[in-house]
């Protein structure tokens, strides 16, 4: 079933002094149960193409369309907190809270209660399969998969059916891209959640169940 | 390259560029006009200092001042307890000059006019007498004279030969009185008299005599200490006796003497600093040298000299009571002339030479002129003052000068906390320039060290794009400064002078009592010192830079595996919600940052609250000043000389008793007073009766006044009061007691008067508090009469003479002065009378607030009040002593007026930096802003947790300086407002920030940085 579906998707960076077309009218459907591997050279697309699934900017033309509805008609806030969850190469975590409180976040702003959210943000490190000492340590405190894994924990806390992940082992080693990999399969397979991750890792992109590639803006299937 | 891609990569981040380079530029004009200003008023300053001269003249404040020739010993005492190493040590005084008369004779020098001590005494040879005629004033009942001892016989002589008389006139008649000589002469012969021709519109008058040719009557006297008789036969044979000729010449002496002032400095001498005398020709000697001296007119005339003469003079010395009793030394003394001064009737016979000060008793009151640098000129003569003996007044006469240099006092000192605020302010910029342009460059910096770029060029790469916006800026704005200096100093110039006309003569005021000169207010400022601005920032700029490099260059060159992470210890929180905990976790959890800025707020609002406070306390303490503070006047002569012996009229004192704020008008009348056995015995001649009313003139006196403080000797000194038991000062101001003019001679009263008398007096006459004396005073109508006074207080005596002090009814209906009802059947014909026929010695009184003291300046010339050196319709001449008040105040005015700047732009700067501040502590986190709401965290939301957080970060900085100054906290308005003012400017800052970041493009947030 389609959850996220890209209807002719143009994107422009306009600015003073030139005009740059980055994506050029994109289609295409993503469907629930599927880990998506988006590759692509620099400056393909790849990034502007996830931030407009991710819902953090509007097609210049076209639409995206998360069940249905497209991403201009719906409040881009509250797609973002309840459909879609990022998860950046760089982790993104916030500096001052510590890996429960990351996790935490994204439950709190749904309005769970702070106990509550602990507690589930205790369950999901432990799914990513980190020990408990991680939780109240601050992201300084952790090593590159460790943040990635409570990045993802973040995500899952979200519960939403999307999860875009942008580079997620690109600050990482072999071992633990792998092991990323897994979790992210996982939750396709066994989760249900449309997993679509751009990298620029043949063998990573290999392992997805279906490959994307952009070039210069244009999908190539 | 570098130093092109150094320029490039500054002028490309055009928005930060853009405003540095206007800060600086703004900065540098404001610091070089500033530092203009600074320039312009110290090279007014130095004109003035240059242009003014300042003296203080230490005076006792005796019986007798201001007489120039009373051998007062208590003022002498004072004089040698004046030590000349301890007014010469006080700081801001450069010469001490002792007051010490000085005489000399010069051949030749015969005085025409002026002061001539023995003007009178003559030595003359006469001859053709008449018969002796009677003189009588009292008939009996026939119409026929009553002749008796008293009658007083003269006779009618031809005046032959003038051994010496004042002007020297023979061949004329006059009338010869033999006093208590005896002189009887034999018909057709010829005498040599010694006398003195007697004021024919005095006692001549009196006694019948009528003015003939001026010279009419010659009173026969004896020699002054002499036992030789003051009449002689006179024939050529004999010739004139030696002791006569004596006599005549020591008239001449005496008479043409010549006054010598002894000074350091021609110019600091009181009639030349005040302009009471000028230079006709000639110049003023060179302190540095000796025996140069500027002559009087009359003397350079009588002599024929002129500059470049010398000048020979036989030292004279008077004996210790009296100074014109002069003879001669036999010191000479030789003098080279350098000016000569205009002719002027004050100042006759007079040398003014640099010498050291005379060996010779003291006379008058004058102790000294201190000379003084004009800058100390009024703390030299506080310290004096508080040096010298009770009684000794010191005042300074520095021709305007504290007057004209204040305003410009004021401009400087403002200019001085202009430059320095810029200079701080400009210190931050630059430090905050060199931070976000070099300092925050450490990923450039990273890449250049990883490309193995050489120090020195990465050096050049990041100082030339500084060195070209520090140096452009800098340079405009000194250009700007410069081309704008002369138009604002031409403004500052018109500013003073407008106020100075504006203000004009203060009047009343002691501190306009003296000569002023006017001095150019448009000198040249050099521009020198203007291009250390420019470089100084430049300099600063760089050397900021080169910090800032180094501390990046240290920390992205690689350590070897010494590199140190510190992490802080994390616990989970699960207290409050939403934005509120991100806040609360955001600052428990923010290191350097959340103490940073509650510290630099603390700093800030600190600043703000002293300075709010310190101004508030001025504003406090003026407020105190002008409602507390009351400043008292005086009457003074009309030059401002004396404040005593005045002749004020009853009228006078009504009409300032009726100027709305003068209160507690205090007047006095003195009459002399003699105790009956302490008389001596006088003779019942002319002669003694002239000494035995000389010598009540000398007596102390008996004053009637309303109140101590209109006594002249508790002006300057404590009366040391001690009552008798049930009697206070309010005794002073009855009314019930019959004025001494309206008792009858002789009355003694069975009712005593309450006096206050001297301690000393009593204890001298083993007297105490509650007895009685007899008291003898001559009343204003010539009767003698005795009065009883009763001793109900006493005083601790200051001066020579043991006055008592009496209620002022003795003297005069205090209803007189108020214009109330006379107790006593008085028709208003008597009462005008009356009123024209009293007048009062001293007059002191009181502005009770000083706040009303222009107004009631104001008042007092409506009432057509005279100050001195500027003559009304009213000859009453007044003087407020308002100097230390008028200091005070002016400190406090313009000490609130700086502060008033000061905390407007510290409030103003406080308020831009809490702008900055709150708004870089947001925008440096925008990645973070970024984050929440690339989580889907409502705008709302993200708004609180960063806006809460600085909220209570800076409010937590404005507790913490509250407390800091707690002791100066006195919870005005406006700390409340200085603190608020920060705390909104922070905030809106922050708020601003906020909402800026949120408009900016998620995506293109995503991708910062930090």
């Amino acid at each position: 079933m389609s959850v996220i579906e890209l209807r002719d998707v143009k994107y422009v960076y306009q600015s003073q002094y030139q005009r740059l077309e980055a994506l050029h009218g994109i289609t295409y459907s993503f469907e629930e149960g599927c880990v998506y591997a988006i590759l692509g050279s620099s400056g393909s697309g790849k990034t502007t193409l996830l931030s407009l699934m991710a819902g953090l900017d509007l097609p210049t033309e076209g639409t995206v369309l998360c069940e249905g509805v497209s991403t201009a008609d719906i409040d881009l806030e509250k797609y973002r907190r309840e459909s879609v969850s990022v998860i950046y190469q760089d982790f993104r975590l916030f500096p001052m809270l510590t890996a429960a409180e990351n996790v935490m976040y994204p439950m709190e702003l749904k309005g769970m209660k702070p106990a509550l959210a602990k507690k589930r943000a205790a369950e999901l490190i432990k799914k990513v399969g980190l020990p408990d000492s991680v939780l109240n340590r601050f992201p300084a405190m952790l090593s590159g998969g460790e943040q990635q894994r409570v990045a993802i924990a973040r995500a899952l806390g979200m519960k939403t059916r999307i999860l875009l992940a942008d580079e997620p082992t690109g600050n990482l080693d072999s071992k633990n891209s792998e092991m990323l990999f897994g979790i992210l399969k996982d939750l396709a397979h066994k989760d249900g959640y449309c997993v679509v991750m751009i990298t620029h890792d043949e063998e990573l992109g290999k392992s997805a169940d279906k490959i994307l590639r952009l070039h210069d803006g244009e999908l190539i299937l | 390259m570098f130093v092109r891609n150094g320029i490039l990569s500054n002028l490309r981040e055009k928005g930060r560029t853009a405003l540095f380079s206007l800060l600086i530029l703004v900065l540098t004009v404001t610091m070089i006009l500033s530092l203009g200003v600074l320039l312009y008023c110290n090279a007014v300053l130095k004109a003035c200092d240059e242009a003014y001269r300042s003296i203080a003249l230490v005076e006792y404040m005796g019986s007798e001042y201001p007489k120039e020739d009373e051998p007062d010993e208590v003022a002498r005492e004072a004089a040698t307890e004046l030590t000349d190493e301890s007014i010469l040590g006080v700081n801001g005084v450069t010469g001490w000059t002792r007051g010490n008369p000085s005489f000399a004779f010069a051949e030749g020098y015969e005085r025409r006019y002026g002061n001539m001590p023995y003007g009178n005494r003559s030595v003359i040879v006469v001859g053709n007498f008449s018969d002796p005629i009677y003189q009588w004033t009292d008939f009996d009942e026939n119409g026929d004279p009553i002749i008796t001892e008293q009658s007083v016989v003269y006779r009618t002589a031809l005046l032959k030969t003038s051994v010496y008389s004042e002007n020297g006139r023979e061949g004329v008649l006059i009338d010869i009185l033999p006093g208590a000589s005896g002189f009887v002469p034999e018909k057709r012969k010829n005498y040599i008299l010694h006398g003195s021709f007697v004021d024919t519109t005095g006692i001549a008058r009196d006694i019948g005599a009528y003015p003939m040719n001026g010279y009419s009557v010659f009173r026969i006297e004896s020699f002054i200490a002499s036992d030789e008789l003051p009449y002689a036969l006179y024939t050529d044979e004999t010739g004139i006796p030696e002791f006569f000729l004596d006599a005549a010449d020591q008239y001449r002496s005496m008479n043409n003497y010549v006054s010598v002032v002894p000074c350091k400095d021609v110019e600091d001498v009181y009639a030349f600093q005040q302009n009471e005398i000028r230079l006709s020709e000639g110049t003023f000697p060179d302190p540095e040298q000796k025996n140069e001296c500027v002559v009087s007119a009359d003397l350079a005339e009588g002599l024929g000299l002129k500059p470049g003469d010398e000048l020979l003079l036989q030292e004279m010395r008077g004996t210790d009571t009296d100074c014109y009793d002069l003879s001669l030394t036999g010191n000479t003394d030789s003098f080279k002339v350098c000016g000569v001064t205009e002719p002027s009737t004050d100042h006759v016979g007079t040398v003014w030479a640099l010498m050291n000060d005379a060996d010779t008793p003291l006379f008058g009151y004058l102790l000294g002129t201190v000379s003084l640098r004009n800058k100390d000129a009024v703390e030299a003569v506080e310290i004096l003052q508080d040096m010298v003996p009770k009684q000794v007044r010191v005042t300074l006469f520095d021709q305007g000068y504290g007057n004209a240099v204040q305003p410009f006092l004021e401009v400087k000192k403002s200019a001085v906390n202009v430059f320095l605020i810029c200079l701080a302010v400009i210190i931050a910029v630059l430090m905050l320039f060199a931070f976000l342009f070099v300092g925050r460059q450490g990923e450039t910096v990273k890449i250049m060290i990883s490309l193995g770029t050489p120090g020195r060029k990465i050096t050049l790469w990041f100082l030339s794009g500084a060195l070209l916006i520090c140096g452009a800026s800098a340079l405009l704005g000194t250009l700007a400064g410069v081309v704008l200096r002369p138009a604002l100093f031409e403004r500052i110039a018109r500013m003073i002078e407008s106020i100075r006309a504006k203000d004009g003569f203060l009047w009343y005021s002691e501190t306009s009592v003296g000569s002023v000169k006017e001095v150019n207010f448009h000198p040249t400022v050099p521009l020198w010192p203007d291009l250390l601005v420019p470089v100084g920032i430049v300099v600063v700029s760089l050397l900021f830079c080169i910090f800032f490099l180094k501390v990046q260059r240290r920390m992205k060159t690689p350590k070897r595996g010494k590199s140190r992470v510190y992490v802080p210890k994390g616990e989970t929180s699960v207290h409050f919600r939403g934005g509120l905990r991100y806040s609360l976790l955001s600052i428990r959890r923010g290191g350097l940052k959340s103490v940073i800025v509650p510290l630099i707020s603390m700093l800030l609002t600190t600043m703000v609250i002293f300075l709010s406070g310190m101004y508030q306390g001025w504003q406090k303490e003026l407020k105190d000043a002008l409602e507390n503070s009351s400043i008292d006047g005086t009457v003074v002569s009309i030059n401002g000389r004396s404040y005593s012996g005045l002749a004020l009229s009853v009228n006078s004192v009504k009409s300032l008793l009726h100027v709305k704020g003068v209160d507690d008008v205090s007047v006095s009348y003195g009459y002399h007073y003699w105790l009956f056995d302490e008389m001596p015995q006088f003779s019942n001649s002319e002669n003694g009766k002239e000494r035995r009313s000389n010598w009540i003139g000398n007596q102390p006196e008996l004053v009637a006044l309303n109140s101590l403080k209109g006594a002249k000797e508790f002006y300057y000194s404590d009366p040391g009061l001690v009552w008798l038991e049930g009697w206070d000062e309010n005794v002073l101001n009855g009314s019930e007691l019959t004025p001494f003019n309206f008792r009858m001679d002789g009355d003694m009263d069975d009712h005593p008067i309450p006096g206050v008398f001297s301690k000393s007096f009593l204890e001298e006459r083993g007297l105490s508090l509650g007895d009685t004396v007899i008291c003898f005073v001559r009343t204003d109508r010539s009767a003698e009469i005795g009065v009883i006074v009763k001793a109900v207080g006493s005083y601790v005596q200051q001066g020579s003479k043991a006055n008592i002090y009496v209620p002022l009814s003795c003297y005069i209906p205090p209803a007189l002065l108020t214009g109330d009802e006379l107790s006593g059947d008085y028709s208003e014909a008597q009462r005008k009378r009356m009123e024209q026929t009293f007048s009062l010695r001293t007059c002191r009184f009181t502005v009770s607030s000083a706040g009303e003291l222009d107004e009631v300046r104001e008042r007092l010339r409506a009432e057509g009040f005279s100050a001195v050196g500027h003559t009304k319709k009213n000859r009453t001449t007044l003087v407020l002593k308002d100097a230390a008040f008028l200091k005070l105040k002016e400190n406090m005015e313009r000490n609130i007026a700086m502060g008033r700047v000061m905390s407007m732009m510290i409030s103003v700067l406080v308020s831009l930096l809490g702008f900055i501040i709150s708004w870089l502590m947001v925008f440096t986190r925008r990645r973070e802003f970024a984050l929440m709401r690339g989580l889907g965290a409502k705008k709302s939301r993200v708004f609180v947790s960063f806006f809460l957080e600085q909220v209570v970060l800076s409010l937590l900085g404005c507790l913490l300086g509250c407390v800091s100054l707690l002791w100066l906290y006195t919870g005005g308005i406006v700390q409340i407002l200085a603190l608020l003012i920060f705390l909104v400017c922070y905030l809106f800052g922050a708020t601003v920030s906020i909402l800026f970041v949120g408009k900016v493009d998620l995506m293109e947030l995503l991708t910062v940085r930090e």
